[in-house]
């Protein structure tokens, strides 16, 4: 395996909720511009490893060493502004992105008739990919992703990973999945 | 429509049971009927004195709800900010809550002018109100949305504007049907005991004293008109200007 500089260190986690042990002792690198798969079956702790990286949470003991970093995430849920729209859930979080560019990264998963209802009125999978669009436009060192495709029909899921890798191309990406054949990409790391 | 006129038929209901009970009572210095109280109040509207007063007795009001909104807003939003804050804040809206606005009008009374009586009650009984449901609205904000601007590092000002006020916008359109009404009946309790001249609060106490009830009830159907058109007004600019849940 080639030696990495670590950006993210996660050192001897130890987490646990209402007694329950959630991560016992997990240990990881993870590089610059390295895409990273977190697998690991529902409950293993992918999403409280990303919440620990993303300095929601704080592990019982061991610990996370991020150096600083800017993050952008897709959350397990949307975590949209319900009565904004679209454009503005993308431009929201991002200071210096105007309107016009966000359309026109919204045209590359959304339909145009879509990007200025109140985002309440969207479907399921449209909210989905609001979300993963807002978190590519958002400038970060790393790309913590959750989930990210979920609710989205086979066709989008590939369009949607097309857009996310083109996005965070140099950069680094981890996602989280169920199975460790589901991504192609990147360096599988099992949980739990 | 069919609620329209459901509502309108319910209103003439008890409009007839005024009439009725009127007539069986058959004495105008104990209660006069819907007509009467109609004609007392066009009597009154031209009498020069009625649309000062109102005048008079609204801008004192709204101003001490404005300023009892204000009040009660800012402290909620340190008391949010600041644990100490609201543990020390808490204690001062529980009491203003628990004690009688009567007491508070003779205080207010013998503490200042008989003028400024209306919006100080006002502001009192507004601010607690007001206080208590922003508080538990910032306490209930969306807590997914607040890690998604943590995350994000979205600044103080879109973090106002896109999550706080829609979270809060049902909480201010409670807090303003909630502390109007208490704002306006208030104020006018208050006129009536500190007899600031030119008030509604003021021709209340002048047709009790001269035992014209059909004047009393007349400034009583001004007061429900005037309360219920102005909040109607102030419901439909917080809905207007502010984003987010009905």
């Amino acid at each position: 395996m080639p030696q990495i500089t670590a950006m993210i260190r996660l050192k001897n986690i130890e987490k646990s909720y209402d007694g329950h042990r959630v991560l016992s002792g997990f240990s990881a690198d993870i590089g610059d511009s390295e895409t990273v798969i977190l697998f690991g079956d529902s409950g293993a702790g992918k999403t409280t490893l990303l919440r620990l990286m993303l300095g929601l949470e704080k592990p019982d003991s061991g610990s996370v060493d991020i150096a600083g970093m800017n993050f952008s995430a897709v959350f397990q849920e949307d975590r949209l502004c319900a009565h904004a729209d679209a454009v503005e859930n993308v431009t929201v979080v991002t200071k210096t992105l105007s309107a016009a560019v966000a359309e026109a990264e919204l045209k590359r998963l959304l339909p145009e008739d879509r990007h200025h209802m109140p985002v309440s009125e969207l479907s399921g999978g449209e909210k989905r990919r609001v979300a993963i669009v807002r978190a590519m436009c958002h400038d970060a060192d790393a790309y913590l992703l959750d989930e990210p495709f979920t609710g989205l029909d086979e066709d989008m899921q590939q369009k949607a990973m097309e857009y996310i890798l083109e996005k965070t191309a140099g950069k680094t990406l981890i996602i989280t999945a169920h199975e460790e054949w589901q991504y192609d990409k990147g360096r599988k790391i099992a949980v739990g | 429509m069919r609620n329209k006129l459901r509502k309108l038929l319910i209103l003439f209901l008890w409009i007839a049971v005024w009439q009725a009970v009127s007539v069986m009572v058959g004495n105008v210095f104990v209660i006069v009927g819907p007509w009467e109280t109609v004609s007392a109040l066009l009597r009154l509207m031209g009498s020069g004195n009625f649309f000062p007063s109102v005048g008079k007795s609204l801008v004192c009001i709204i101003c001490g709800f404005l300023a009892g909104s204000a009040l009660g807003a800012i402290s909620a939003v340190l008391a949010y900010r600041f644990r100490v804050f609201g543990e020390i804040i808490d204690p001062f809206f529980k009491t203003i809550k628990t004690v009688p606005v009567v007491s508070f009008i003779i205080l207010v009374l013998i503490w200042f002018n008989k003028d400024l009586t209306a919006s100080l009650i006002s502001m009192t009984v507004t601010a607690p109100a007001v206080y208590y449901n922003i508080k538990a609205g910032l306490e209930s904000t969306d807590k997914q949305l607040l890690e998604m601007a943590e995350v994000f590092r979205m600044d103080p000002g879109r973090r106002f504007t896109y999550i706080y006020l829609p979270w809060l916008k049902p909480f201010i359109t409670s807090s303003v049907q909630t502390a109007f009404g208490m704002a306006w009946k208030s104020g006018v309790a208050a006129e009536v005991i500190g007899q600031p001249l030119m008030t509604i609060g003021n021709g209340l106490y002048r047709g009790k004293i001269n035992l014209a009830t059909d004047e009393v009830l007349a400034w009583t159907v001004a007061i429900v008109v005037m309360s219920v058109i102005t909040e109607h007004m102030l419901l439909l600019a917080v809905r207007k200007a502010l984003p987010g849940r009905a």
